[in-house]
């Protein structure tokens, strides 16, 4: 359900806003001394909510777009140019693997359709072979085949070891894809589901509606 | 090349295109010699060594100024200080010259990059002013245009003005100083190598380097650059400072190439024409030499025909707003474009189903 401070909460996880309260910790270390750039270099994707104000500048070509996060690396800028010839191969190979339906990466990013769209943003923030992947919707309001695609990378990073933060409105997106699930009710976390398989939409509904509390949750997060 | 490239192209000829026959209607209208203006004006510039070369000469400033703004603009800050740092570009390299004694060759260049230098001062002023005031970039750097021409005028008539001479000018800069002309016959000096060069260096810039990109995704969408992990506040910055210290420079050049004192007591509005190239050449740096071509083409053009016929040269300004009106209005030939991109996906599909 939206509204309850997901998207504070993802802006803080990802150095977009720095006004919060105590501390998150990124590889031990405080993430507020972090700028978005090192949060990024350190091993972070961000799958934003909102895929045209923050995913993608729609007047740029698809080569542009798919490249944000990473143009900066040696392997593809040296000190003041960019390296074309390895970006152009390596942005072929993308819109390959992530299935991007284009017929060349000259095309602006805002013609392509809400899923192609979708999975340039994805091909983007996975291609960086992220450690902590934070998907905030990611496959709101896109076609099936893209969805189901983008669900099954997600859980291909999983099983690679990434730590993966899942927000959905998608309730059934939640829990087939989720190996823990936390309920957040008021800016507090209302219920945390170690075991996936067994929680049902009617419970769900019931934290998310703050009707049940766990009383254990003040204040902690989950333990291991 | 792909389509959108191809109708941007088509879309500009087009405009320039019907502006020119509305202006020439308007010649129609207004004229007694009707024919002879719009000849006059459309071969004027080619009919001799000299008028051609004032083509080339009136190019050379247009050139850095359309650059210069080209840069500022894609980082999708309006800001107008262009005007001011052209204008403090020409008042700082009389003034360097003027005091400085530097051998031939590396006078010209140190002067030059002197006026660079100032330029960058006057458009980054503004942008520091949004980045520590919020202050709006559009309405300071206009008001820094005024700043630096009453500034640059106290200097001329207190500091370097030449009693000797008639007007209000400066003395004259050092002839080591001063760019040579290329051609006999024409003013046209070694400043166009310059500005051509500004052209190459500035789409290489946008286009090729770390930098340019930064300024370019910034411009498109802040939101999106800031997540990405771009540093909006000083990418802004340094794209204010590079596009003011290309005015500068254009100031500097304009001054050493076709003047040798400072005479500039009012505005030229530099700043004005460099919005109209960069419209005309889509933002890209590479394009400003003919957009800035095509436009010196028709000031010169205007200019004969106003001292052969009884059409005034203002007919120009109509032909430049008709132009500007029509490039930057979407909807024109909004059809032609839906069509072409819907006959694209269909051949995609066509394409598709043959595999």
């Amino acid at each position: 359900m939206e509204g309850n401070g997901q998207g504070q909460l993802v802006e803080v996880l990802t150095g977009l806003s720095k006004k919060y309260k105590g501390q998150i910790k990124v590889f031990d270390q405080d993430a507020k001394k972090y700028s978005i750039r090192e949060l990024r270099d350190l091993g972070m994707a961000h799958i934003p909510e909102d895929r045209m104000t923050y995913g993608c500048a729609r007047n740029m070509n698809i080569m542009d777009n798919i490249f944000t996060n990473q143009y900066h690396k040696t392997e593809y800028s040296g000190k003041v140019l960019l390296k074309n010839r390895k970006i152009e191969n390596r942005v072929n190979e993308l819109i390959k693997e992530y299935r991007v339906k284009t017929k060349s990466y000259r095309q602006s990013v805002g013609m392509l359709s809400g899923g192609n769209i979708q999975k340039v943003v994805v091909a983007r923030e996975f291609s960086t072979s992220p450690a902590i992947i934070i998907a905030n919707q990611p496959t709101r309001g896109i076609d099936v085949g893209a969805a189901s695609f983008i669900r099954q990378r997600i859980l291909d990073f999983r099983d690679s070891g990434c730590a993966i933060i899942l927000i959905s409105a998608d309730l059934n997106e939640v829990l087939e894809l989720s190996d823990r699930l936390a309920v957040i009710y008021k800016g507090q976390f209302s219920g945390v589901f170690n075991n996936v398989k067994n929680v049902t939409e009617v419970e769900l509904g019931k934290y998310m509606l703050g009707i049940k509390k766990d009383d254990r949750l003040e204040g902690i997060i989950y333990e291991q | 090349m792909n389509s959108s490239t191809k109708l941007n192209i088509l879309r500009t000829l087009l405009a320039v295109f019907i502006a020119l026959l509305i202006s020439f209607g308007i010649i129609f209208l207004t004229s007694d010699e009707p024919v002879k203006a719009i000849v006059q004006l459309l071969t004027g510039p080619l009919q001799s060594q000299r008028r051609f070369g004032n083509v080339i000469e009136a190019m050379i400033p247009l050139i850095f100024t359309g650059v210069g703004i080209s840069i500022m603009f894609a980082a999708n800050e309006i800001n107008l200080a262009g005007e001011g740092a052209f204008h403090l570009g020409g008042l700082a390299a009389t003034y360097f010259a003027l005091n400085t004694a530097l051998p031939p060759v590396i006078s010209p260049i140190a002067t030059i990059l002197i006026a660079g230098l100032c330029g960058m001062i006057v458009t980054g002023i503004p942008a520091l002013m949004k980045i520590k005031t919020e202050s709006d970039v559009l309405v300071s750097s206009l008001m820094m245009n005024y700043l630096v021409l009453y500034f640059s005028t106290y200097v001329l008539s207190n500091i370097l003005r030449d009693p000797a001479a008639g007007a209000v000018v400066s003395f004259a800069v050092p002839s080591v100083t001063q760019l040579g002309t290329i051609f006999n016959g024409t003013r046209i000096h070694v400043g166009l190598f310059i500005a051509l060069a500004a052209a190459a260096i500035g789409y290489i810039f946008l286009y090729k380097t770390k930098l340019g990109y930064e300024i370019r995704v910034t411009g498109e969408n802040r939101e999106f650059a800031r997540y990405s992990g771009i540093n909006v506040v000083k990418i802004t910055l340094v794209s204010q400072l590079f596009g003011g210290a290309i005015f500068g420079i254009g100031g500097g050049v304009e001054l050493l190439g076709m003047y040798n004192r400072f005479t500039w007591t009012s505005l030229l509005g530099y700043g004005w024409d460099a919005i109209i190239i960069t419209t005309l050449a889509k933002k890209n740096p590479i394009y400003v030499p003919l957009a800035a071509f095509f436009l010196a083409y028709l000031r010169t053009g205007a200019s004969i025909m106003s001292r052969s016929t009884d059409v005034v040269t203002e007919i120009v300004t109509i032909t430049q707003g008709i132009i500007i009106l029509l490039v930057v209005a979407e909807q024109f030939l909004s059809k032609y474009k839906h069509k072409i991109i819907s006959k694209e996906a269909k051949a995609a599909l066509v394409e598709k189903e043959g595999e």
